[in-house]
């Protein structure tokens, strides 16, 4: 069941009501149910994937916590056993065509069969957030939670299930522990969260995967204003898509009484490539930086070794997001740029006066960030591409101009957005802009459809919902991040 | 947490999914001011249908565009009613003639034309007949049912319950883009001429009067049925025969690009007398000779000229039915 399926709009209004109004004892039962009925939606039998997960890393925890000495290889089997789901079910096809690949590279032909297998959705999501579980319980941060239905709920929350945010253990599960109360703050709070998620997701990303998907689709035909402007569009489309996502979720949460962390916090507004994944999926780097970056050593073993982890930890990262090699090398080019950065910074403080020189300043900020957006839709074209080759003849006819002859003539209104969604588009954009600036320069709070005087408010959240409701024409497509 | 705040929630709630039932209202109330230049059409045959006449028509005409195209009741007689519509296929027009019979006096005879492909597949059904709400949901429910029990695919779709029931809640999402591109009430002029000119020819609605100039020969080899289809055909035709209502037939003359071999014609007269052997009083006719492109306005649908001369056809052929 999607967020923006009509499904939800009956689903959640239920679950809900029926949450608050049965005995205490009860709820957390009735949101498993509900978390499950959720995922189930997609297809039944995965379920069975995901109570398998559940029971495996409920009982890794509790064996961890109780078992002194061999609490090790009780947390190692956990990791493996996840990862091999992650493996199979993701990653098992990539594999293979790898394999096949190198064999035929040695002139070897490799009569592997491809595996027949679904991807389940929001494995990575849960798996990672399981995994975390043992590892803080291993590490002694949480306690094993004793009760499997609590566990069980933490690691099935129906509104971070599928696509996050990967919460943590130590902050979602002592939530999930006590029966929440109806309050209408947390209603009003929650419900308002959702309506930015909806607009985000309905008003600006939909519309900007009409042009993206137009233009990438046959990237050949397109030349480099053209390319370049649909690689914008889809760096606004992912991070829409994905922070509607992520809000509507949270959203969810709140009108439930629970609080997920933020996903996002103004990633555009980022000054260099590091700034940016402290900045982007929050959720997912800070897990790798926890979980894989300090284990590996972090920056605590030298240069060098700090650069390797880095780099494993990025290219990991990329490879999260899908079974591609696209995606590999996004997460590596990501960890490389990092690193140019790091050098170019260390160089830069043995200039004299370096220290002198204040980076605050708006116009200087003004000119990493647009330096820094660069570099990131760089990584976009990568991670947008269907293929390594793809991606590279789209930075090849970005940077060659070809005969005028060979351009349609096209107007904007030629990639399928017609002249009112095209102005929608741009309105949305723009409110989106502001809002990101007020909340980068702290002018508005997280929750900013809080601020201002009650009556704006509500006006505020009603010329959304009218924009919404004449974006759901042209709508309805799945958020990318469940592909994950 | 006070009464009144809980009231004042509930109140911002109403207001802030205000867009929303607003939205729905005017999709409900204002077809005739933003959808495109079918409602008229649906909505005359809705209401025509819903209506006890005081007259009785003794010649009813059912079937698809073609069927709403080909035949012109001026030309035919007074008392002859087209309650064709334009992307429907027998599923629908069973409950049209079910619904006539229920309300008024059976008629005569009843004239059936179908184009092939409504007997294989609907292509309008989601887009038209639920969309302009012709049908009540009664009669929705069951078409879905029983396109689940036959596995037809192009109405029985995975979510036609979904769908079913955002077109009965008049979901924006639906009706939005009609009202954006009508600019939200620029056809209602149009509609309003359309709807007139539909009742004041009892049905007959034509697309556009112009002549088709195409000249690319299609050849046809092979006409089959899907058993959903077939099922509500003969379902159509046993309600009448049930009333005592002389069924006919036909299959009027498509435009001379069409080439169709001894396979074609062996299938179409298999067909229809499979029919016509399994019920009394049903006669199938197919006026096999093409006319020229002149009489069409597209591939497929007859324009002024073509209609008046396959209605006169049809009047020499049956000239007991049209006495008038």
């Amino acid at each position: 069941m999607q967020f923006n399926s009509g499904g939800f709009l009956v689903f959640f209004p239920v679950t809900v009501f029926i949450y608050f109004l049965i005995p205490d004892r009860a709820k957390k039962i009735w949101l498993l149910l509900s978390s499950y009925f959720f995922y189930m939606c997609w297809n039944p039998k995965y379920a069975l994937l995901l109570l398998f997960s559940t029971l495996v890393t409920y009982l890794v925890g509790l064996f961890i916590e109780d078992k002194g000495p061999g609490k090790k290889t009780f947390l190692i089997s956990g990791i493996l056993i996840n990862i091999s789901l992650l493996f199979y079910f993701k990653y098992i096809n990539f594999f293979l065509d790898l394999l096949r690949e190198g064999a035929a590279g040695l002139n070897i032909e490799l009569n592997v069969p491809t595996v027949d297998v679904v991807l389940p959705v929001g494995i990575s999501f849960f798996i990672f957030q399981a995994l975390g579980y043992i590892i803080d319980v291993y590490r002694g941060d949480v306690k094993a939670e004793r009760s499997f239905i609590t566990y069980a709920l933490f690691v099935s929350f129906f509104p971070q299930l599928v696509a996050g945010p990967i919460e943590r253990s130590g902050h979602l599960i002592k939530q999930l522990k006590e029966p929440k109360k109806f309050t209408i703050d947390n209603a009003e709070s929650g419900l308002r969260i959702m309506l930015w998620g909806y607009f985000l997701k309905l008003v600006i990303a939909d519309r900007c995967a009409v042009i993206v998907d137009a233009v990438y689709a046959d990237y050949s035909l397109y030349g480099p204003l053209e390319l370049i402007l649909a690689t914008a569009l889809f760096s606004i489309q992912i991070y829409c898509d994905f922070m509607g996502y992520s809000t509507i979720a949270k959203g969810a949460a709140r009108v439930l009484g629970i609080d997920l962390m933020d996903n996002f916090h103004q990633p555009f507004f980022a000054v260099s490539v590091k700034d940016f994944w402290r900045r982007w999926h929050i959720s997912l780097s800070t897990w790798f930086r926890d979980y894989l970056y300090i284990p590996l050593g972090g920056n605590r073993k030298g240069k060098l070794r700090s650069i390797i982890n880095l780099l494993i930890t990025f290219t990991v990262s990329g490879l999260w997001h899908g079974a591609n090699l696209t995606f590999v090398l996004w997460g590596l080019l990501n960890g490389v740029l990092q690193v140019i950065e790091g050098i170019i910074l260390s160089l830069l403080k043995k200039i004299k006066g370096y220290g002198n020189i204040s980076w605050d300043k708006p116009g200087l900020r003004v000119i990493l960030v647009i330096k820094n957006l660069v570099i990131i839709e760089l990584g976009f074209v990568i991670f947008r591409a269907q293929t390594v080759s793809d991606a590279f003849m789209i930075f090849r006819n970005v940077f060659t101009m070809k005969p005028a002859e060979l351009y349609a003539e096209r107007t904007l209104f030629d990639y399928g957005l017609n002249r009112f969604h095209l102005y929608m588009l741009i309105a949305g954009i723009v409110v989106l802009f502001v809002i990101s600036l007020l909340r980068e320069m702290r002018k508005v709070r997280t929750d900013w459809l809080k601020n201002g005087r009650e009556a704006v408010r509500v006006a505020i959240c009603w010329v959304m919902m009218v924009m919404i409701v004449f974006s759901l024409d042209i709508s309805g497509k799945e958020f990318i991040y469940f592909r994950f | 947490m006070t009464k009144k705040k809980v009231w004042l929630f509930i109140l911002k709630c109403i207001i802030v999914a205000g867009p929303v039932i607003l939205v729905s209202l005017y999709a409900s109330f204002g077809m005739m001011y933003y959808s495109d230049g079918e409602v008229p059409y649906y909505l005359w045959n809705r209401d025509f249908c819903a209506k006890t006449h005081d007259r009785t028509y003794d010649v009813v005409i059912l079937g698809d565009s073609i069927g709403q195209t080909s035949y012109i009741t001026d030309e035919l007689s007074e008392g002859t009613v087209n309650l064709s519509l334009g992307g429907t296929t027998p599923a629908e027009n069973y409950y049209v003639i079910k619904e006539w019979l229920e309300k008024n006096k059976a008629p005569d005879d009843i004239f059936i034309t179908f184009m092939d492909r409504h007997l294989l597949d609907s292509d309008c059904y989601y887009t038209r007949c639920l969309y302009f709400h012709r049908l009540p949901l009664s009669d929705n429910l069951e078409i879905m049912a029983r396109a689940g029990e036959y596995g037809e695919p192009s109405i029985g779709i995975d979510d036609c319950y979904r769908e079913l029931l955002a077109y009965q809640l008049y979901w924006p999402g639906k009706y939005t883009a009609a009202m954006v591109n009508s600019r939200f009430t620029g056809r209602h002029e149009s509609n309003t001429m359309v709807y007139d000119m539909v009742n004041k020819g009892r049905g007959r609605f034509v697309y556009a009067d112009v002549s088709y100039e195409g000249d690319e020969p299609v050849k046809l080899d092979s006409f089959y049925t899907n058993p959903f289809f077939d099922r509500y055909y003969r379902d159509i035709i046993g309600l009448c025969v049930e009333h005592g209502i002389r069924v006919h037939l036909v299959k009027p003359p498509m435009m001379d690009l069409f080439e169709f071999d001894e396979g074609y014609r062996r299938d179409i007269y298999g067909y229809y007398d499979s029919i016509c052997s399994q019920y009394p009083n049903v006669s199938f006719d197919w006026f096999d000779e093409g006319f020229g492109s002149d009489c069409y306005a597209d591939f497929a649908h007859m324009n002024e000229k073509g209609a008046k001369e396959f209605s006169k056809m049809i009047k020499e052929k049956y000239p007991d039915v049209f006495d008038d």
